[in-house]
């Protein structure tokens, strides 16, 4: 009987090649032997690397030993994401070579670790590789192994396994700054709300939500997602670079308590099925609307960025009251394959057996009149939030069909709108809301302004749309447009705070070609 | 012309040139430096190789393969995940013993091709089973102390989530 123990470790790691990596790790608890065979094997940690390179990580952070690990980042908010697609970029390294090894990566930035400390290494120039900096931050334990280090490629976040000497693993997160991340504080579950979707599955339609007695971390921190007193719905802003949580934004109120002096970055989080859609407003003699921010997705940890260049017309520093608003509500669907598709709008059917009867469905195609008014950016569908489809508690039936007229199908969705407030539902579906008066942050009138900027119901679209030019903001780093419904152009970073790009001419249905438009 | 091998027992296997050259190691032998050096090739019919870490019945079996495989290429390179033809799988079987004797001969004779098929084997037949079951297989004796294995579970089941997190 020939036995493995007789297998030269040449023979062995013949073998052990050709195997896929659980496999590499189910050997490797049979014998002291092949554990060490295989947990030398360059093969092996380069697989480990190599998984570890794909995936990104939501930016909820937590401190835990693996099964506790293991429960929440499964069930709940962090979840590691596989991201296909993503282009890798090749770098110059830094000059001279860093002591190091290379563990962690983004655009420009490098990160290393030791037992004790982890480095953030900037790359000033980041094609040559020149001159850098360096910025030392403590690990909170004392590890004796970091096992991998994410560097998410859209935000500024930084992940940090260790490995203590028993084994217990432990994630951190930061900001690349050097903070601790924003959302990185407990986690709070209210204990009503199914998880997230998963990121990279399709998903049929949106959970429906009560509003929550508490905000929630599973669908809190959200716009809308927990009224307060009647007085609108909270949004939370963190300084991105910082970590420091600013005032509380309201919805259906305007605020006066920001300085908009200089450009701020400020990352706020809304709710997943909601696109991150903020208009800024300036009050003074005239209501203008100064900018109409829409990102092209909501982020799968539910947060976007904005970058408030708002000046002051006054030209001093004193506050300007800002109104923000979400515009939408998405009802995701994975349209990227090919298909034509029939869409029925039933809201006649509605969960709240409060709300009146609504007209007759609507059924319409995908270039549907335009009181239909969706449009498709990135894949999901988005519809207006006041119109009658679009009620807290609408059904959406959606039907798709191929070009072979098989039908798929259908797919229920039940809309779920946290801002229009219970008491305001009747209202809205009857088209008899008021216009809501603008106040300034005590809450007292502000005399003189009765406008109808709450009540906006045309989608807005960003101007850059237009053009096929957009400014975008901080955290993100790649925007990819793709299926046959992306009529709009692919984006991508230029440097830390552009993002420029062309619509591409290309079909709509082969159009993943890129301009990009380098600015002087 | 043909090539003699002679097996750990003393058997002899008389084999064709073609089938003789897909063993390495009989290769360099016949050839000799004057092969590389492109020099011709003397012709000895009476030339006899010992193979003295072969028995019979694992170098007539890998005569076998390097029989069918006189003519075509075999694949040399690849991973578990690669199709091989229906005839290989049926060759090589799934008697670990003896996958691990072909693969040891192989390794020994510098049978590239022959050693992937048995790596292939091998990794089919490990396909599935726990540890437990591959120690068994394998005649491997788990020399774990109970901590290790802890950790090791621990561990393993880590990056076993970490690579399917669903």
């Amino acid at each position: 009987m020939l036995s493995f123990d007789d297998l030269n470790n040449d023979v062995v790691l013949h073998i052990l090649y050709g195997l896929p990596i659980q496999d590499l790790l189910t050997i490797s608890e049979t014998c002291k032997r092949l554990h060490t065979v295989i947990r030398d094997s360059l093969r092996l940690q380069f697989l480990l690397s190599a998984y570890a390179e794909n995936y990104v990580i939501r930016p909820q952070s937590l401190t835990c030993t693996i099964p506790e690990l293991e429960t929440f980042l499964r069930l709940h908010t962090l979840r590691w994401a596989r991201f296909e697609g993503k282009r890798k970029e090749t770098v110059a390294l830094p000059n001279p070579p860093l002591a190091k090894p290379i563990i962690g990566y983004r655009k420009g930035i490098y990160v290393e670790a030791d037992r004790t400390h982890y480095d953030i290494v900037r790359l000033n120039a980041h094609s040559t590789g020149e001159a850098s900096t360096t910025a030392r931050y403590p690990l909170p334990v004392a590890a004796v192994e970091t096992k991998g280090i994410l560097v998410d490629q859209d935000q500024d976040l930084l992940l940090l396994i260790t490995r203590d000497e028993t084994f217990s693993v432990r994630a951190f997160c930061f900001t690349v700054a050097g903070f601790p991340h924003p959302l990185a504080r407990g986690y709070v579950d209210c204990g009503i709300h199914a998880p997230p979707p998963p990121l990279d599955n399709l998903w049929h339609g949106l959970q429906y939500y009560e509003e929550a007695p508490v905000p929630c971390d599973v669908c809190g921190d959200v716009i809308g997602a927990a009224p307060s007193d009647g007085s609108g719905t909270v949004l939370h802003l963190w300084n991105w670079k910082t970590g420091v949580q600013l005032p509380q934004l309201r919805v259906d109120k305007v605020y006066t308590s920001f300085n908009f002096l200089s450009p701020t970055t400020f990352i706020a989080s809304a709710g997943y099925h909601r696109p991150p859609t903020i208009d800024y407003y300036v009050f003074g003699d005239t209501i203008r609307l100064e900018r109409s921010l829409e990102l092209p997705r909501i982020r799968d940890d539910r947060t976007f960025a904005f970058t408030t260049n708002v000046s002051n017309p006054i030209g001093r520093r004193s506050s300007l009251p800002i109104e923000a608003r979400v515009h939408y509500i998405r009802v995701s669907i994975d349209l990227s394959l090919s298909g034509f598709y029939n869409v029925v709008i039933d809201p006649a059917v509605l969960t709240d057996p409060t709300l009146p009867q609504g007209p007759k469905p609507i059924s319409w195609d995908w270039w549907g009149p335009d009181n239909t008014r969706w449009f498709s950016m990135d894949g999901n569908m988005y519809f207006g939030l006041h119109g009658p489809p679009c009620v807290h508690g609408s059904r959406i039936v959606i039907q798709r069909v191929d070009n072979n007229q098989t039908a798929e199908g259908p797919y229920t969705y039940i809309i779920a709108d946290f801002n229009i407030l219970p008491s305001r539902r009747h209202e809205a579906l009857t088209g008899a809301a008021s216009m809501p008066q603008p106040t300034n942050g005590t809450g007292q009138d502000i005399p003189g302004i009765s406008s109808k900027i709450i009540t906006a119901t045309t989608p807005i679209i960003h101007p850059a749309f237009e053009d096929g030019e957009i400014e975008c903001c901080l955290p993100f780093r790649e925007i990819r447009i793709r299926g046959p419904f992306a009529r709009k152009p692919e984006w991508t970073w230029l440097d830390e705070e552009r993002l420029i790009a062309h619509r591409s001419e290309a079909p709509p249905n082969g159009g993943s070609e890129l301009d990009v438009v380098f600015m002087a | 012309m043909s090539i003699t091998l002679i097996s750990k027992e003393g058997a002899q296997f008389l084999v064709s040139k073609p089938v003789a050259d897909r063993i390495g190691v009989v290769r360099d032998c016949a050839y000799g430096a004057d092969f590389w050096l492109g020099y011709a090739v003397a012709t000895d019919d009476s030339m006899g190789i010992t193979l003295a870490n072969v028995t019979s019945s694992i170098l007539s079996k890998i005569l076998v393969w390097c029989e069918h495989y006189k003519d075509m290429e075999p694949l040399v390179d690849g991973d578990s995940n690669m199709e091989f033809p229906e005839w290989d799988m049926a060759y090589i079987g799934h008697d670990m013993n003896q996958i691990l004797f072909v693969l040891e001969a192989a390794d020994y004779l510098h049978i590239p091709g022959l050693l992937l098929l048995a790596c292939k084997g091998i990794a089919d037949v490990l396909d599935g089973r726990n540890p437990r079951g591959i120690c068994d297989l394998l005649g491997i004796v788990m020399d774990f102390s109970h901590r290790q294995e802890v950790d090791m579970d621990k561990e393993n089941g880590y990056w076993r989530w970490f690579l399917h997190p669903t």
